[in-house]
């Protein structure tokens, strides 16, 4: 039984904790979610919105998560979802889930009466066979999945997953690409990087879609959620400008879109809603280096610490996102269950203080080299102020685009600047400071992250990592791994009766959107 | 006639070849880069280093560029990395997109131009002043400044034009003209500024020749003298410059198609080359050169039509 | 952007100047005038220079004028308005100062148009300089390479050669250099080839200066001028494309540009819509300037082209002129004709100064003078064809009782071609060479008489044949070029003729054509002369033709005729101190050389 509760900000919510266990524990009744606010609707609605990223494939195997998902997801259907409000693992194709004792083994149980676009049904050999294909399948999703040893279908709708260890952060990926399903029949075929058989509430419209540029999609009656879904067709706009979207919006070509915070004024009060998001990313710069074996200062704490102190974080709020966020010192989503409002306040800005500590390390004069690319150009100058404050020099060194990654692995540099949205509280901290981590290229490592990861990885229930968790985090904060600028927020504009109903969770996906009256 | 086109074909393939060559050369550099970005954030090395060896990015480099080149003379020019589209039929699609833009576009201009240039040169004065404004106007107000308000203006307020996105003709002929009015008028604008100017010249230099002199002696009206005779004599070396100008057009279009989201040629190519697509840069790099082969093949027949001294026997 | 001028081929033959072009030379001569001078005294070029300069100036002064450093943030700043004390045009989206931005975007404007052109110039200008003066395999090496190098897609070129180039936009500039040099090298190769013809190449070669020597004087002197006109076109380019791939956020995004300005502005349009204005402002006056001063360049180094005028107008006459002061009955009557033209300085000068002349039914009347007599002016006039610049100060020309002077040229027209018919002196530069001959000649004859154009082409065929042509069906299907000196003075002469005028004015029809071709010339406008009673003014210089052909002789000398008569008085007796010069100046075999042979000088006689 599910009641979706309005989450209050910053509050860890003890019911949180509770619903979540349940949801692991497997004892999920069979019922569908509500949606948040309305009743099954018979207004169906036309969807328009932007997005700044086109899918690149829609192979199942190839899938990226980013606004990508827009389009993918509303042909794919996924096994989990989550909820846009809470931000919690509800059931998607599959109804309900168990781990087994040591996390080894994890059965799904598929609904009854899903079926593909092509009629035939969704079953357990077609998560069986689509899991299994992306694992071999050299793309984005096959990394997701290394932990997969066998996926065997044990019958019609059970689908039993084994791994070679506990993955704690497999399930959240359930919601997106790895738990993609693909029809079996077809999966391989050549169109299924452009026109896939799916699972999901709409097929494509291929004539009036112009890849890479927009794509129109038309709502499958047979969708075994169809009802939920109050939109007949979704037509995606890729818009990479922001002017270009917004005038979109404005000329009534969208009716959904994100704007910036200076041009809400401009949006006619009367025909559109905004709703503003607080947290849908943190920006931070991430200090690769952490073990100072090619940069010695950057494996100081009194350097990285002194870093934190150095940036003002209120006023790169106010300025660069006019007040739209939330200045922080931790990585994880303030939605979820391991964040630690204190700990915000471990670094007030006191460049001063940072200052001495430099010179008490006694690294004062230190020049750094850091990639420079449009993600970062608008704090460019900020960072390096700040960097001249506490008596150190940051360089940036023009990286072209398709360079930016495997710059940040290549060891060239101690410090990355990245903008990392929410995935999930099984992967916020895994991804930044496991030894695999993406985030954590040279594969630091000490003592305490040893035995913390351990611990976490040998921990099957959610709710029992959670105070791990959180140690991890107090820890990485104290150790000042990575210096947190903000939370980045985000405002939505709708129109047409639309509504905007992402909080806790901004999965690209059409279960962001309602229909109000 | 049919051998010296089917010679310069002939060289505008051979040319085709070295670009794509030194292009591939170039990008080779790239394929580590290119296969992390397929892999996504999550891939280990040896991963990256298997799917390197799956594509047959690890051999030579000339093998990789004969092994393409094969394939591309049969008209297969492989799939992009990423979407898995055929880079042949995408591009040509894109293409069909950008032309439909600049076409419209350099008639427009060579209309525009050869009115205001031919006018000017033929009655001076005022007219000459009033022209001249005109090209300057188009220099200096930037293309962009003036789309942008064309489009709060005809998109945003009053609805008539759309804000973005484009309307392939088959689909909707009417709707194909909306979109495509904005970003017509912007290049236009900048065409007709550097055109203009040269259509005049051409035309002063024609219009002080001796026989046009002759012409009138013998009693021939001035619209006959005027585009009859001069504007042909001019139009020879105007077609020179008419070339440029298309070519010119296709960097415009680029920033164009950026601001109004028209997936053209030069988005195309210019996100291909970010991501270091390298199947669709080829293929782009490849169709350019022959689109440009193409062009100054038209251009010097045209030329050779209009001007009896230029023709090939 | 390259401005390619179509090539100016040399005939081969030596004409005598105009006299306009002698005009032109000696206003030139007469005001000194430099070439700076003149740069400095045409409004247009001074005018973007003087723009360019203080832009470029206000670039170089950055460090003393800017406020702030380019890159320098103050969060607090952020989107701040126009005017806010410290950021006089505003702030932009990460709180840097617009105004230091937009000066520091002069200097990078200013680096990438130096590289850029420079490199575009030195480039073309070497390949062009080889590519033109060497032999054939040569040129055709060049050839390919720039071909080669033109095919290229520029702009794209420069995005996936990123990686190389790290963004540094002034490598990229450089090899935007090189994208645009092919069309310097076509320029100066063309050059290279019409001076390499040129007779004082050969001269100098003959008289033994090395290659390099020809080279570095007299051909780098003719580049020189479009050398300097494509320069700012292509300072112009440089700059657009640099601005281009900064808008596109190609390249470093430490630099500050225009185009990353602009593409800043662009993106807080509705926020602050002012600060796209700015640079987008500020980069359009640029490029406006420098493509506005190439054009004034061109204009003023390649030759003084005067501004465009009304064709058809009618020639300019001043009040005074139109009236005749004595009243004579000839066919053509011209009475103290003064035609003068402007002087740079301003103020009119006379080239033909108070003439006199009078042609009688069926009379052929020789116009007699040297180059720069005015002698074509006169001719001209009396067709209306003067040039635009030209004015008729006073005087009067009658054709057949009527007053010339003053009518429009639709006025003019049925008399052109008509009643008074011209021949030319150059016969190859006075046909359109884009129309065949026959089509050429049909028009004219129907715009004269109206008639069909079958009827037309019969005529044209039968005039042709009469003219002495031998298959006039071949001659009428061929173009200009297709067709002998000789050949296309017989043609124009045909299209003279056929409305069987009343005057014909003939300027200077031998002096294009090699001597036995003169000859024939001169007997088919005699026969055509009796055959049809006309009237003929013979303009030329040559008393041989006049001998051959006149009734009466004028001679004209600076403007005024200084003698006039029957053909046989002026030969037998010229009174005249002119007349007498040029008439002892005719050599005949009695004539000896009386000045000394040129003495071998110890440089020897290198071949």
């Amino acid at each position: 039984m599910w009641n979706t509760r309005k989450h209050r900000r910053g509050v860890v919510l003890p019911a949180a904790m509770l619903i979540t266990a349940l949801a692991v524990s497997g004892c999920a009744a069979g019922s569908d979610p509500e949606p948040a606010g309305t009743s099954a609707t018979v207004v169906e609605k036309d969807l328009a919105i932007a997005a700044v990223s086109a899918p690149n494939s829609l192979d199942p195997a190839q899938l990226v998560d980013g606004q990508q998902m827009f389009v993918w997801s509303s042909i794919l259907d996924t096994l989990l979802r989550k909820d846009p409000a809470t931000g919690e693992i509800i059931p998607g194709a599959a109804e309900s889930w168990e781990y087994n004792e040591d996390g080894t083994q994890l059965t799904l149980v598929l609904r009854e009466g899903m079926s593909f676009s092509s009629g035939d049904p969704v079953n357990a050999d077609a998560v069986v066979a689509t899991m299994l294909r992306s694992r071999e399948t050299a793309g984005n999703v096959q990394s997701r999945l290394a932990s997969v040893t066998d996926v065997v279908a044990e019958d019609d709708r059970t689908v039993v997953v084994s791994f070679d260890g506990f993955d704690p952060q497999f399930l959240d990926n359930l919601s997106s690409g790895p738990g993609a399903i693909g029809d079996p029949a077809t999966i391989d075929e050549e169109r299924t990087a452009t026109d896939p058989v799916g699972s999901g509430p709409f097929t494509l419209d291929t004539e009036k879609t112009v890849p890479g540029s927009s794509y129109v999609l038309v709502k499958r009656d047979d969708y075994w959620d169809a009802e939920n879904v109050p939109f007949k067709t979704l037509t995606v706009k890729v818009l990479q400008d922001q002017t270009a979207s917004f005038n979109a919006l404005q000329a009534g070509e969208l009716n959904a879109a994100t704007v910036q915070t200076q041009v809400v004024g401009q949006l006619d009060k009367e025909k559109f809603s905004i709703k503003q998001n607080d947290a849908v990313a943190t920006s931070f710069l991430n200090i690769l280096d952490r073990g100072g074996e090619k940069w010695p200062a950057l494996g100081d704490e009194k350097v990285r610490q002194a870093i934190n102190l150095a940036i003002d974080r209120d006023a790169v709020l106010k300025g660069l996102y006019s007040g739209v966020g939330i200045a922080t010192t931790q990585l994880v989503s303030p939605f979820g269950a391991i964040y630690d409002e204190s700990l915000n306040d471990e670094y007030e800005y006191d460049p001063e203080k940072g200052r001495e500590l430099v010179e008490e390390a006694g690294y004062a004069g230190e020049s750094f080299q850091i990639p420079s690319t449009f993600l970062s150009t608008t704090v460019e100058p900020v960072l390096t102020q700040a960097f001249a404050d506490i008596g150190l020099t940051l360089e940036w060194v023009t990286v072209p685009p398709q360079q930016a990654q495997s710059a940040a692995r290549s060891g060239d540099y101690g410090l990355y600047f990245q903008i990392l949205g929410f995935n999930a509280d099984s992967a916020d901290l895994a991804t930044t400071f496991a030894l695999d981590g993406v985030g954590n290229p040279r594969g630091y490592t000490d003592d305490t992250l040893d035995r913390l990861f351990s611990e976490i990885d040998s921990t099957v229930a959610f709710d029992d990592r959670v105070p791990l968790y959180q140690e991890l985090n107090e820890y990485v904060a104290d150790q000042a791994f990575v210096a947190p600028l903000v939370y980045v927020g985000a405002v939505w504009a709708t129109a047409d009766g639309i509504s905007y109903v992402g909080e806790a969770n901004t999965l690209s996906t059409i279960r962001q959107f309602d229909v109000t009256e | 006639m049919l051998s010296y086109i089917l010679r310069r074909l002939g060289a505008g393939i051979v040319l085709a070849i070295l670009v794509t060559l030194i292009t591939f050369l170039l990008l080779s550099t790239s394929f580590d880069d290119v296969a992390q970005s397929i892999l996504g954030t999550g891939a280990t090395p040896d991963v990256v280093a298997g799917l390197i060896e799956q594509k047959g990015w690890d051999r030579p480099v000339l093998v990789q560029y004969f092994d393409w080149l094969i394939h591309a003379v049969q008209g297969d020019f492989g799939v992009s990395v990423y979407t898995s589209l055929p880079v042949g039929p995408t591009v040509l699609q894109r293409l069909a997109v950008t032309l439909s833009i600049i076409v419209p576009a350099l008639i427009l201009t060579v209309i525009i131009s050869v009115v205001l240039g031919v006018w000017s040169a033929s009655r001076g004065g005022i007219v000459d002043r009033i022209a001249q404004g005109i090209s300057l106007i188009g220099y200096i107000v930037p293309g962009l400044l003036l789309a942008i308000v064309l489009v709060v203006v005809f998109a945003v307020q009053l609805k008539w034009l759309p804000a973005t996105g484009f309307t392939p003709f088959a689909e909707d002929p009417a709707a194909w003209v909306r979109s495509i009015t904005i970003p017509v008028i912007v290049l236009t604008i900048g065409g007709v500024a550097n055109m203009a100017a040269q259509v005049r010249g051409r035309m002063i230099d024609e219009l002080r020749r001796d026989y046009i002199r002759t012409l009138r002696t013998r009693g021939s009206s001035t619209t006959s003298i005027v585009i009859k005779h001069a504007l042909r004599n001019a139009a020879s070396p105007a077609l020179t410059v008419m070339s440029l100008e298309f070519i010119q057009m296709f960097g415009g279009a680029l920033i164009i198609e950026n601001v109004f989201a028209l997936p053209g040629y030069g988005s195309f190519a210019f996100n291909a080359s970010l991501q270091g697509d390298i199947p669709v840069i080829m293929g782009i790099t490849a169709f350019g050169v022959l689109l440009v082969t193409v062009v100054n093949l038209l251009t010097d027949l045209a030329n050779g039509w209009l001007n009896p001294k230029a023709r090939v026997h | 952007m390259s401005d390619e001028r179509p090539l100016q081929t040399n005939t081969g033959t030596v004409t005598p100047p105009s006299t306009e072009l002698l005009v032109t030379l000696e206003n030139a001569a007469k005001t000194r005038t430099s070439t700076w001078r003149r740069i400095l005294r045409d409004p247009q070029a001074v005018g973007t220079l003087g723009i360019l300069a203080v832009i470029f100036l206000l670039g170089l002064l950055t460090p003393w004028l800017a406020p702030h450093g380019p890159n320098d943030a103050d969060l607090a700043m952020i989107n701040a308005p126009v005017g806010t004390p410290g950021y006089l045009l505003g702030a932009d989206e990460a709180g840097r100062d617009i105004l230091s931005r937009l000066l520091h975007s002069i200097n990078t404007a200013a680096i990438s148009a130096l590289i850029g052109a420079g490199v575009a110039l030195v480039v073309g200008v070497i390949a062009g300089l080889i590519g033109g003066y060497f032999g054939t395999v040569t040129r055709a090496t060049t050839e390919w390479l720039f071909n080669l190098i033109m095919t290229f897609p520029g702009i794209l070129l420069l995005i996936i050669l990123m990686p190389v180039t790290g963004g540094d936009y002034r490598f990229t500039m450089l090899i935007f250099g090189v994208l645009l040099s092919p069309g310097i090298y076509r320029i100066v190769r063309n050059l290279v080839l019409g001076v390499k013809n040129e007779l004082y190449v050969d001269a100098a070669r003959v008289s033994g200066l090395g290659n390099l020597r020809i080279l570095g004087r007299h051909v780098l002197f003719v580049v020189r001028g479009p050398i300097i006109i494509a320069a700012a076109f292509l300072a112009g380019s440089a700059i657009a494309v640099q601005s281009g791939l900064a808008f596109l956020g190609v390249g470093s995004l430490q630099i500050p540009s225009f185009g990353s300005m602009i593409s800043s502005g662009f993106r807080n349009l509705y926020i602050a819509p002012t600060q796209f204005l700015w640079p987008s402002l500020l980069l359009g006056v640029i490029t406006a300037s420098l493509v506005l001063l190439g054009n004034a360049l061109r204009d003023i180094l390649e030759g003084s082209m005067p501004k465009p005028a009304k064709v058809g107008r009618g020639q300019r006459v001043l009040d005074s002129a139109g009236e005749a002061t004595a009243a004579r009955t000839g066919l053509l009557e011209i009475n103290d004709l003064a035609i003068a033209y402007p002087r740079p300085s301003g103020g009119l000068n006379e080239v033909v100064r108070g003439v006199d002349l009078s042609i009688a039914r069926g009379q052929v009347v020789g116009l007699v003078g040297e180059s720069g007599s005015g002698k074509s002016q006169t001719a001209f006039a009396s067709l209306g064809v003067l040039p635009n610049e030209a004015v008729i100060t006073r005087g009067s020309i009658r054709f057949d009782g009527r007053e010339l002077v003053g009518l429009t040229d639709a006025q003019m027209r049925p008399l052109r071609g008509k009643e008074i018919a011209y021949i030319p002196q150059e016969p190859m530069s006075n046909l359109d060479p884009s129309y065949k001959v026959g089509a050429q000649l049909v028009e004219g004859v129907r715009s004269a008489l109206g008639v069909t154009r079958a009827e037309a082409t019969a005529r044209v065929l039968a005039l042709l044949e009469r003219v002495g042509i031998a298959d006039p069906k071949r001659t009428f299907d061929s173009y200009p070029h297709q067709i002998s000196g000789g050949m296309a003075q017989r043609v124009l002469i045909a299209g003279a003729v056929a409305s069987r005028p009343k005057l014909l004015i003939a300027d200077e029809p031998t002096t294009a054509l090699d001597v036995t071709v003169q000859a024939e010339i001169l007997d088919l406008l005699r026969d055509l002369q009796s055959e049809l009673d006309m009237a003929i003014l013979l303009v030329t210089h040559n008393f041989g033709v006049v001998a051959d052909l006149c009734d009466r002789i004028a001679v004209m000398q600076n403007g005024v005729i200084v003698e006039s008569g029957t053909a046989a008085e002026v030969f037998a007796h010229p009174t005249h101190e002119y007349t007498k010069m040029l008439l002892g100046a005719i050599l005949d075999e009695s004539t000896v050389r009386t000045d000394p042979p040129v003495a071998i000088t110890e440089e020897g006689t290198q071949r």
